[in-house]
């Protein structure tokens, strides 16, 4: 256990902080714990984590003039915006690949007396959360950081599952930077839920880290043997908790998959920047004719469930350019989703797309999967206004920009990944098939995707495997 | 703090003005009614965290269209505003060859610049500047920490422990403690004879130290005391007293050091500390004294050092500075112009710095001119309503022999209008003729290349000459030794024994002969070449003139009257 006391006295330290056990508490009681008078600049990744923290800070009633939370990419940004030329700012709305560029850029003002200065008015110090998350570039603009301000920084090497982003920082590298204080070692999150299995999340780590095997027969988790059939007896067997359950798989279109064979009682997330969302809006703007009417059915049948029986023979038509005769289709809802879908072809008009939506759900015995997909597609064609002269893309762009900054409204029975649900908390947690996580590929750190995944409910773990014994190649770490 | 730059537009006389000044210390100097006060109402009025009240009188003609913008950089920024929060998004570098640089670079100075703005609606506008961002609000309590201070014309309420006073300010400072001042009133009322309060003594204390170190005269022992003599009901009726009297009843030069004193100490280390007029209601002595304090404050090296900007009218305050520390102020075209003395003019500053107090200057080549022109005063005054020359901003700088011209030309550089008026038998060189004249310097000489003492001798009246004898013979107190001078001039063995020249039948020779005699005589005996006897020279020349003779000096000495009252 490291005491807030602890952190406070060393200048530039590290502590590894297992799933549950307190990361974000010990930083807000260290900044609390704080006599002296000053800010704390609390550095994290996501707006979801920004969040956390801030909603941590105020429920132990720390005054807000004691810290300021911020992304690192936020941070970073601020300071290139305000010394564009220094930092060498090209795109002051930066994505993807213009950010390493921001950091260094931000590593180089920091060599600077003046902005040194700045630093040390502004705060007393730097914590830096989910530290495993950390391109090298980050983690040089925190070295840099450090030399200026005293620096602490807790994470996980166990779940740093974001490597393909550059996340790929050896911890060895972290502790050689920041000694190292100590690891967490209490599973709060479990405590006087599940303690039980908090222990043992605790005491799979050595094996999972070495790639040692672990027996699940034994453990505190209700593991059952791969059947046919077996998933789906479980997974509506969890809903009757009517606590928050995630199931857990392991590519996006096994978690949809998995959506759709539950019909509406599973609801598949999507990830933040909601690619299928922008990919099928920027269609919209550029395709045209009888592609174009395409890509709607493909849409409806990737977010729906019961569709294919309604549509294929208006899809065949389609594709082989026969003539729709709309006035034989007696569903109405057919019949309007059909019309729809000849305007589709006729024009660019965003209209006809809308009332193609609004009929295919009026289709019988048809379930929406992806709700909210669904859902954030329905607003970019309300809210799009062709007269403001942006594209649908765009539209669709600046809405889930903007939801990265407020609380998701997340279903009570939800499907996801490991990548979309680190950092949150259910009562229960099912991993549908766990061999699934075993695929080797350049990227995967199955036994940190694993831990991730197993860590999640708080309440229960729900397994289906082949066999009890687990085993994943030992993970780079 | 200090200031690196300043730019005013369109506030009151100023059209324009852009000027650098240096660390330490600055005196602004420059004709009556140039805008040297206005340049400090200016800075104070960005800088101050006080909101001053703006009229349409503040805008260029009472033109409201046209916004008032002073933009000031400031350096030597206290630590608070390098926050993140406040200005540390903001900062520019100042180079080393004293420019701005958007961003600062290593090795520069980080400065913020200030921005005030007032347009119709006279309401002002602070913010904060930079060439890449939005212009930020500057708040007042931000605009405090740069703690800027302004000693004018004071008033008495600088002695009180006022709300937000700065009495009252180091009181808090001293302790932290936002209640202290209200409950200081609270008790005061009732218990201040009984009970001094320690506080408010021991800042007392503080004021006396530093305006004794200023040179005010200060009571035995400083306190706060209950002034009766101003209304009971106010706040502000416990002052600063002296050995049990108010600080408010001293002369006015112990009042001005004692309120610098409180100024001084309310801000932070390193203000910037502005006055006007810093001679007002000093003794040369005193004046001497506090610009050494100030000196010492402002001209070391190390940090929190501030700055100071003063004017002045005062020659005595000229006198204790380096021309590097002198901004001189002048009307260029459309804009004022603030230049720096070049160093060579030194002595000028130490033996004549009340000529730089004009804007005219006529710079004479010896004390004969010099004395010549304080002569004529009257006589010019008497025709044009009374006036002297000195009103019209004319002032007189000598310069011995033959560094007139280099004299001139620098006073030109400074923005002065110059008039180099000057003896005529030693030419001036083609060269020296011709830097006069790009520097726009307007020279006077007597006509046929006559020495100031030829050109008078030459036709001036039996009773001119007889006066200007006796001016001679009053300089060597024995008339005998002036004639004989003449007469061993004229070859002659005898002396004639008569003071009065009439007697010597112009020593056998022409009249014409005889008064070249006189002015050569009198030129080599020098009796002349002192600011009295010059003096005594000019007032001859204004009553022969007065009494409507014509003379061939006239020439000249219209030239100049035209060129003082032009």
């Amino acid at each position: 256990m490291v005491s807030e006391q602890e952190i406070l006295a060393s200048d530039r330290c590290s502590v590894v902080a297992p799933a549950g056990c307190g990361k974000t508490e010990l930083i807000v009681r260290a900044v609390q714990a704080y006599e002296g008078k000053g800010r704390f600049l609390v550095l994290t990744h996501t707006h979801a984590g920004v969040r956390a923290l801030r909603s941590r800070f105020s429920k132990r009633g720390v005054s807000r003039d004691k810290f300021a939370i911020e992304t690192i990419a936020g941070w970073c940004l601020s300071y290139a915006r305000a010394y564009p030329v220094t930092a060498a700012l090209t795109n002051p709305m930066p994505t993807g690949g213009e950010w390493d560029g921001i950091t260094d850029g931000v590593i180089n003002l920091l060599a600077l007396p003046a902005i040194q200065k700045v630093l040390r008015e502004s705060y007393v110090g730097v914590f830096v959360d989910e530290y495993q998350d950390c391109t090298s570039t980050q983690h040089r603009l925190i070295c840099a950081l450090a030399d200026i301000l005293p620096c602490r920084i807790l994470g996980d090497p166990l779940q740093g599952i974001f490597a393909f982003a550059g996340g790929s920082l050896s911890w060895t590298v972290v502790e050689a930077a920041f000694p190292s204080l100590g690891v967490l070692d209490h599973p709060w999150r479990w405590d006087g839920k599940n303690l039980e299995l908090g222990q043992w999340l605790l005491a799979i780590r050595e094996p999972l880290m070495a790639g040692e095997p672990i027996d699940l027969s034994t453990a505190p988790v209700q593991w059952s043997a791969q059947a046919p059939d077996s998933q789906r007896a479980l997974a509506l067997g969890l809903l009757r908790h009517e606590q928050p359950v995630v199931a857990i798989r392991k590519m996006p279109g096994q978690a949809h998959e998995f959506a759709r064979g539950m019909g509406r009682a599973y609801q598949s997330m999507e990830e933040i920047e909601c690619k299928d969302l922008l990919a099928f809006t920027g269609a919209m703007d550029t395709l045209q004719g009888v592609p174009r009417a395409l890509r709607v059915i493909d849409f409806a049948k990737n977010t729906i469930s019961g569709l294919s029986a309604h549509i294929a023979t208006l899809e065949g038509a389609l594709r082989t350019g026969k003539t729709i005769r709309t006035t034989l289709m007696r569903e109405p809802a057919r019949r309007a989703f059909a019309e729809a879908l000849i305007r589709i072809t006729e024009s660019q008009d965003v209209e006809p797309v809308k009332e193609a939506l609004s009929a295919v759900v009026k289709l019988p015995r048809t379930r929406i999967f992806r709700e909210e997909l669904w859902h954030e597609a329905r607003k970019t064609l309300d809210s799009f206004d062709p007269a403001a002269g942006k594209t649908l893309y765009d539209t669709a762009w600046s809405m889930r920009n903007k939801s990265r900054f407020i609380d998701r409204d997340l279903a009570r029975h939800v499907v996801s990944r490991t990548l979309l649900i680190k950092g949150l908390e259910f009562d229960h947690s099912f991993i549908p098939a766990l061999d699934e996580f075993r695929v080797r590929d350049r990227h995967s750190d199955s036994a940190k995707h694993f831990y991730v995944a197993a860590t999640r409910g708080s309440r229960s773990l729900t397994i289906l495997s082949n066999q009890p014994i687990l085993q994943f190649p030992r993970p780079t770490l | 703090m200090q200031i690196r730059q300043v730019f005013i537009q369109n506030f009151r006389g100023i059209q324009k003005l852009e000027w650098k000044p240096r660390a330490g210390l600055n005196c602004l100097l420059g004709a009556g009614d140039v805008g040297k006060s206005t340049v400090l109402d200016a800075i104070e009025a960005t800088l101050s965290p006080k909101r001053t009240p703006f009229f349409d009188t503040d805008f260029p003609n009472c033109d409201t269209t046209k916004t008032i913008e002073v933009r000031i950089t400031v350096g030597e920024l206290p630590n608070e505003l390098f926050e993140e929060k406040k200005l540390g998004h903001y900062l520019r570098g100042w180079t080393a060859a004293n420019e701005i640089r958007d961003e600062p670079e290593d090795g520069e100075e980080p400065v913020i610049t200030l921005r005030l703005t007032v347009d119709g609606s006279l309401d002002p506008e602070w913010t904060v500047i930079t060439d890449r961002q939005d212009p930020r609000p500057m708040s007042s309590s931000e605009r405090a920490s740069l703690g800027v201070v302004r000693l004018g014309a004071e008033t008495d309420s600088i002695f009180a422990w006022g709300q937000f006073s700065p009495l009252a300010k180091m009181s808090i400072a001293a302790h932290g403690a936002t209640g202290l001042l209200t409950d200081a009133y609270r008790t005061a009322r009732t218990l201040i004879r009984d009970n001094p309060i320690a506080d408010l003594i021991a800042t007392a204390a503080r004021v006396r130290t530093v305006s004794m170190e200023l040179g005010a005269y200060a009571a035995d022992e400083f306190s706060a005391g209950l002034d009766t003599q101003r209304s009971s009901t106010s706040l502000a009726t416990l002052t600063l007293h002296g050995e049990g009297v108010p600080v408010r009843m001293s002369g006015l030069g112990t009042r001005r050091l004692t309120a610098l004193a409180i100024q001084r100490l309310s801000v932070p280390e390193g203000s910037i500390v502005l006055i006007d007029e810093l001679e007002h209601g000093l003794e040369p002595h005193r004046i001497r004294h506090a610009l050494k304090k100030l000196k010492d404050q402002v001209e070391r090296t190390g940090e929190n050092r501030g700055q100071v900007i003063l004017t002045t009218h005062s020659s005595v305050t000229l006198e204790e500075l380096k021309p590097a520390q002198l901004a001189v102020v002048c009307e260029g075209t459309a804009s004022l112009k603030v230049t720096v003395p070049d160093n060579s003019l030194q002595d000028l500053l130490r033996a004549n710095s009340q000529a730089l107090l004009g804007r005219k200057i006529i710079v004479c080549e010896g004390k004969t001119e010099a004395g010549l022109i304080r002569g004529m005063r009257d006589f010019w005054a008497a025709r044009h309503d009374g006036e002297p020359i000195e009103f019209h901003g004319v002032t007189l700088a000598n310069a011995g022999g033959s560094t007139g011209p280099v004299r001139a030309t620098e006073l030109s550089k400074l923005g002065y209008k110059v008039a180099l008026f000057r003896d005529s038998d030693v030419a001036l060189s083609a060269t020296e003729r011709t830097r006069l004249q790009a520097a726009q310097v307007d020279i006077i000489e007597w006509p046929n290349s006559a020495s100031t003492e030829g050109a008078i001798f030459v036709d001036i009246s039996e009773d001119g000459i007889q006066a200007l004898l006796q001016v001679a013979y009053d300089v060597k107190r024995d008339a005998t030794k002036v004639i004989q001078s003449l007469a061993t001039d004229r070859g002659l063995t005898a002396a004639p024994t008569d003071p009065d020249y009439r007697t010597w039948a112009l020593m056998g020779t022409t009249d014409q002969l005889f008064r070249a005699l006189l002015g050569d005589n009198a030129k080599k005996n020098s009796y002349f070449k002192r600011i009295d006897t010059g003096e005594s020279m000019g007032q001859i020349i204004a009553a022969e003139l007065e009494a409507g003779r014509t003379l061939s000096a006239s020439v000249t000495l219209d030239a100049l009257e035209a060129w003082a009252y032009g």
